[in-house]
């Protein structure tokens, strides 16, 4: 019979549903631009193949925050990452992750500087009049877009009628629709974004009036974004505050939690009182504190804050588990034959005393996320950004007219915080030796 | 046990000064101007406004009741260096820095730094004004020695005579300064006269002669804000409000402490009864349905966010709706009905009032708590269910209920009891949103309004509160601990 962790780990049915969840959300947050964006994906105009939504990826006047610009080239490095995992032998591996992700790391560092231009540059106002001008491409996009935009107001209109409401939404320009209409015709085949066609930093001209009738998939937020879109790209700054601060945290505590242990006596003694001391400073007073005084919000200082206050939690735990490990003989041994104290540290303590922090890991996520949507919620994290708290905090000010806005952005936050809390207790149960899978 | 417990008790008040001293640190060390002030709207969130910073009474006030014109930590100002007295002299009058613009906030700063460090070296300012400088120069030194001699009295409803004649010869000062200084424009002879009638004021006021060792040694250490602010906290005088001076900040936050404690206490000892009852449930009747179905219910009460939970119950159970089997409405906000109505009721009518009002909240800031201790509980009876002497016990034939009462509720206890005193902090800052949304006048709401109205006397003495119940929370659930099981040693 198969006793591998992991096989362990999928024998809990539940457990396994969670990371199902977990698995199936991260992806769709990862892919959002493909569920919904204001570009279709795949235009082929003239007999050849145009990828409006792809050219505008990396291109920093369509994606302003540089989360979306950070999980936009993720999309593309992650079957790679998947690839090296099942693919190539073992000591090949080591070396492709670490090229892929410097890789990664330099491409990243040119798109956050702004090396791509905008794909679709129109020379002046009135474009359409010497439209025969332009080159193939950027009308492709545009025709692209426009074609997007129709398709959703006529939606929008027909979903109004059935409900008994007239609605008129006609912005276009008439010499603008006349040129659309021609090169309609050279349009052979459109493929729209799976979910919903909005962007969610524009503007969707939603009203309270019809947000009162339309079904809530349909609704606008306060600031007349796009619900749906802002509940997929709200994954995105969910995902990256778990593991980016969870990993600054886990760094931080693994290093003073490590020192600690192996030196005793003096070392021990001060590293365990500043341990207490900062663990024992309230964390959520200090973090409205510093998030308040500091005048530039972003969701890199809310990470840096949460992770720089929940270090404490890790260092007192790998510190009692280095202590244990020292009394052990194989550290008397290795120090014998002449191991320098780094070398004893990460090749010989480290790995026993990493393994049970994993269980810590996935409840100190579920902390970290939720105050980073509390923060958000107050109005201390990011502005207008996507993020669950901000969705929240619309809906709350929205009391009591529009706030049915409050319930998607909680249920989904909810269903996230569940899943990762039942892959947590799945973990739990697995390292547990006294555990038996029936 | 005694000696650990005297150790802990010693490092209980050198915490909490480390905590003090990290928070004024972060608090003066942090860039923002301490005169913007954010409001708390109805609905809880933050909305800016920015005062003007001029030369107005207010605002001078506002800084020297703060000791903001102060340095931080030491105090080096009367050694000030003439060539860092011109090179700033320059950099006033042509407000450039090193031939690039100064944008208007930094020229303001550095007014108000040169201002302040006026006071501490009139003879070195003398000595420039006497020497050969330019003349735009020699009347931006002028201006600076004019209006660093500007200070404020005293200010407040209670004077004693020696500060009634301090405030007479400061404002006599004041009024003699306030025609010195000069326009930028002035010429020669208009700087002559003005120059003439500060020297003999000086004189006056004996202000040129040299600071003595033990004059420069005392003002190191004592002018500075770090001591005006450790003095008082010495003496336990935590200052006053921001907004107004004669309401102290202890009393204010004790005046809303009983609120919170109310709203934080009971939880703990409601959670603390049913989740031993939950627990052993979850652990008698392990792996079966209730088992399963409990754990599920309380994972997803434990993953619930508060700011999701407590709009909740206002709009959907409060709102528009009755108690069970009554037609009491269910109040929406406050700890009591409004004060006319609180005060002529009696007694027990006060009581059923005020449970009616915070049943809502006790909800709210119940659920999480009772979440995590029953499966910290689920936990600890599992082990303690699955050691070796219960089934000698049972063996032996003793009842399931002896078993329980004795032998296991002894032993999970001690966990259970540890985790419960460790969650008191955590508690004190959840209820921060509660209050906020639910309308209640209590600590987390008034700290919440101190961090955004930037009143460092609150911030400083709320943290302090906060970290204070935290350590003692740690520090119960360690003497618990070491007194419920015996095999614990503290060396």
């Amino acid at each position: 019979m198969k006793t591998t962790l992991f096989y362990r780990f999928y024998k809990q049915k539940l457990a396994f549903f969670g990371l199902l969840i977990f698995c199936l959300i991260s992806l769709c947050g990862i892919y959002a631009p493909l569920f919904t964006s204001g570009m279709p994906l795949l235009i082929v105009y003239k007999t050849k193949l145009y990828f409006p939504l792809f050219s505008h990826l990396f291109y920093k006047g369509y994606f302003s925050k540089s989360i979306d610009l950070f999980f936009n080239l993720l999309m593309f490095f992650l079957p790679l990452f998947f690839l090296i995992q099942f693919c190539l032998k073992k000591n090949l591996r080591k070396i492709a992750y670490l090229t892929t992700i410097f890789l990664f790391l330099f491409i990243f560092s040119f798109i956050l500087k702004g090396a791509v231009k905008n794909p679709a540059h129109l020379p002046s106002e009135e474009w359409y009049h010497t439209s025969a001008l332009l080159p193939n491409k950027t009308k492709a996009l545009i025709v692209g877009q426009l074609l997007q935009k129709e398709k959703r107001n006529r939606d929008l209109i027909s979903l109004l009628e059935t409900k008994g409401y007239s609605y008129q939404r006609d912005t276009m320009d008439p010499k603008k629709k006349l040129w659309l209409q021609v090169q309609q015709n050279h349009v052979s085949l459109i493929v729209f974004p799976f979910i919903k066609l909005y962007h969610w930093e524009e503007n969707a001209y939603g009203q309270q009036e019809i947000n009162q009738i339309l079904p809530w998939y349909h609704t606008t937020r306060l600031n007349r974004k796009d619900l749906v879109a802002g509940l997929i790209f709200g994954i995105r700054p969910c995902l990256m505050t778990g593991i980016a601060s969870i990993a600054l945290a886990l760094l931080l505590g693994i290093t003073f939690g490590t020192i600690s242990g192996y030196f005793g006596k003096n070392i021990d003694l001060c590293c365990a009182r500043f341990f207490e001391i900062w663990e024992a400073a309230p964390t959520f007073f200090i973090l409205l504190l510093i998030t308040s005084l500091v005048h530039s919000k972003s969701i890199f200082l809310v990470i840096f804050i949460l992770g720089i206050f929940t270090w404490t939690r890790f260092a007192q735990f790998i510190r009692a588990e280095v202590l244990k490990q020292k009394a052990l003989p194989y550290v008397t041994a290795a120090h014998n034959i002449g191991f320098s104290h780094f070398k004893i540290m990460t090749s010989e303590i480290l790995p026993n005393a990493l393994f049970s922090i994993i269980t810590l890991i996935p409840f100190a996520m579920i902390g970290a996320i939720s105050q980073e949507a509390g923060l958000s919620f107050l109005g201390l994290g990011e502005e207008n950004s996507s993020s669950w708290g901000v969705l929240m905090d619309e809906a709350r000010h929205a009391f009591p007219l529009e706030s049915y806005l409050l319930w998607p952005p909680a249920c989904l936050l909810t269903c996230m915080l569940v899943s990762i809390a039942l892959i947590g207790d799945g973990i739990r149960n697995c390292l547990d030796p006294k555990f038996r899978i029936e | 046990m005694g000696h650990y417990l005297f150790k802990r008790l010693l490092l209980l008040p050198l915490t909490l000064c480390i905590i003090l001293l990290l928070n004024f640190a972060i608090l003066n060390l942090a860039p923002g101007e301490p005169t913007t002030q954010m409001d708390l709207s109805a609905t809880g969130e933050a909305v800016g406004t920015q005062k003007s910073s001029s030369t107005n009474d207010p605002y001078i006030l506002f800084r020297q009741h703060y000791g903001l014109h102060l340095p931080i930590f030491i105090n080096r100002w009367p050694l000030i260096k003439k060539s860092k007295l011109l090179q700033a002299l320059s950099q006033l009058h042509t407000q450039k820095k090193d031939s690039s613009e100064l944008n208007y906030s930094h020229y303001q700063n550095l007014k108000r730094g040169w201002r302040d460090r006026g006071k501490y070296i009139p003879k070195l300012l003398f000595e420039v004004l006497e020497g050969d400088l330019d003349l735009p120069l020699k009347i931006e030194a002028l201006n600076l020695l004019v209006n660093s001699g500007i200070r404020c009295g005293y200010q407040s409803s209670f004077l004693t005579n020696k500060q009634k004649l301090e405030n007479q010869k400061i404002s006599k000062n004041n009024l003699f300064l306030s025609t010195q200084s000069l326009l930028k424009t002035a010429d020669q002879n208009a700087f002559e006269t003005n120059l003439h009638a500060l020297k003999q004021w000086a004189e006056a006021n004996q202000l040129l002669e040299p600071y003595s060792f033990s004059q420069k040694i005392h003002i190191l250490f004592t002018e500075t804000r770090f001591f005006c602010y450790f003095s008082k906290v010495l003496r336990l005088d935590f200052g006053t409000l921001r907004n107004d001076s004669n309401k102290k900040v202890t009393h204010e936050v004790f005046k809303r402490m009983k609120y919170s404690i109310v709203l934080c206490a009971f939880p703990l000892l409601i959670s603390f009864v049913l989740c031993q009852f939950f627990g052993i449930l979850m652990a008698y009747f392990s792996n079966r349905w209730i088992d399963h179905g409990l754990s599920i219910f309380f994972l997803v009460l434990y993953a619930l966010p508060i700011f999701v939970v407590c709009p909740f119950l206002i709009e959907k159970i409060a709102l528009h709706h009755h108690f069970f089997f009554s037609k009491i409405p269910i109040p929406l906000s406050g700890f009591h009905s409004s004060d006319e109505i609180y005060h002529s009721l009696l007694s027990y009518q006060r009581l059923k009032d005020i449970s009616l009002h915070i049943l809502l909240p006790l909800l709210a800031s119940l659920y999480h708590c009772l979440a995590v201790q029953s499966r910290i509980s689920k936990t600890a009876f599992l082990e303690a269910l699955s050691q070796d002497y219960i089934k000698t016990a049972k063996a032996k034939g003793l009842k399931t209920s002896y078993i329980l009462y004795n032998y296991v509720g002894r032993n999970a206890g001690i966990t259970i009891i540890t985790s419960l005193t460790t969650s008191i902090g955590v508690l004190l800052s959840g209820s921060l949103i509660i209050e906020t949304l639910f309308g209640i006048d209590g600590f987390g709401k008034f700290f919440y309004s101190g961090v955004l109205n930037r009143d460092y006397h609150v911030i400083l003495f709320s943290t302090l509160l906060g970290s204070f119940f935290s350590v003692t929370g740690y520090l119960l659930g360690d003497i618990c601990y070491a007194s419920l099981d015996p095999r614990v040693r503290f060396t």
